[in-house]
């Protein structure tokens, strides 16, 4: 009776850290899925497939934080369940080779990061063809890692694929679409196509803020880079306001020393001091003295 | 007074049991997205 509660309480749990880290809030949904996973382990065992999603959802978040290194403890130990209960076939299995690619990608490894990508992207067209979302959402993460290795022609070849499936699976709005649409944008910006990059750009940002709420961090992602494609045709005025709304959603969000924080900040130093603009604390300095 | 809490208990799991699972396709995945730097 006690392990059955454990466990519907563990159940319960992941699904409010899912709903959490869908909302963007990763330190929240980072308690409740330690929580979940303490419950599952404890009543199910660490073995079982349960306990192995909850820790594949905990490796998702840990990403999303930044914290690389427990977001591989927590895909490794999932596999190692999976392995063990479903075998290296089961789409399960799929999604967390999905998931390693992703963690790879998140730290610029894209050559290790493509091999965990191809086999979730066969694994998962084998069981359910090569129309499902499931599998386009396969071929766009691996679309991202070829961009990252500046295969852009390949990359944007594959966006288009994922997107046109996403788009007559999920109608106009998904927020799917949308992360399609921001890395789209990004392809095109890398291959010098700026002008086609921004409309592009512009709809991921508008659609996220729809799907997602303004202060998403995934919205400040898009923000960013359609700052960075209206610096290249000279609109500074407007990146500038761009980069200044995009860093206090990740400040906020995401903490001031995450990855994508400093690369917002970055961004937005490189743009004044390029501009001759005084940086945020130069200008307070300034103003100080 | 033991019956009115194992009732509450059960009736209590049965709800959170009930509790719709995430259904929407790929969400245990994660999205690579690029960040573009400048």
């Amino acid at each position: 009776m006690w392990r059955w509660w454990l466990a519907t309480r563990a159940r319960w749990l992941g699904h409010r850290g899912d709903r959490e880290r869908l909302a963007g809030r990763y330190d929240a949904a980072e308690r409740l899925l330690c929580q979940a996973v303490g419950c599952a382990e404890h009543a199910l065992g660490p073995d079982d497939i349960r306990t192995a999603m909850l820790l594949n959802d905990l490796g998702i978040v840990h990403k999303y934080q930044g914290r690389y290194r427990d977001g591989a403890r927590a895909y490794l130990c999932a596999a190692r369940a999976l392995r063990k209960r479903a075998g290296r076939e089961h789409l399960l299995m799929a999604t967390l080779y999905h998931n390693l690619g992703g963690l790879e990608h998140a730290r610029g490894r894209y050559a290790r990061a493509e091999p965990f990508a191809r086999r979730a992207v066969a694994i998962r067209e084998r069981a359910l063809g090569g129309d499902h979302p499931d599998v386009a959402a396969d071929v766009a993460a691996l679309a991202g890692i070829l961009d990252g290795q500046e295969r852009h022609a390949e990359g944007e070849a594959l966006h288009r694929h994922a997107l046109a499936i996403f788009e007559r699976r999920f109608g106009a709005e998904h927020r799917d679409i949308a992360a399609a649409l921001s890395n789209l944008a990004a392809c095109c910006h890398a291959m010098g196509r700026a002008a086609e990059a921004e409309p592009l750009a512009q709809r991921a940002a508008t659609m996220k803020e729809k799907l997602l709420g303004p202060t998403h961090p995934a919205v400040a992602v898009s923000l960013t880079n359609l700052a960075v494609i209206q610096k290249s045709q000279g609109r500074v005025a407007e990146a500038d306001a761009l980069y200044q709304r995009a860093l206090a959603i990740f400040e906020t969000r995401l903490g001031m020393e995450h990855p994508s924080t400093v690369t917002c900040r970055e961004n937005h130093q490189n743009l004044r001091s390029d501009t001759g603009t005084p940086r945020g604390d130069e200008a307070v300095r300034a103003g100080n003295a | 007074m033991t019956k009115l809490i194992v009732m509450m208990f059960a009736v209590a799991t049965a709800l959170v049991g009930l509790v719709p699972g995430i259904s929407e396709a790929g969400y245990n995945l994660n999205h690579n997205e690029t960040l573009l730097r400048d």
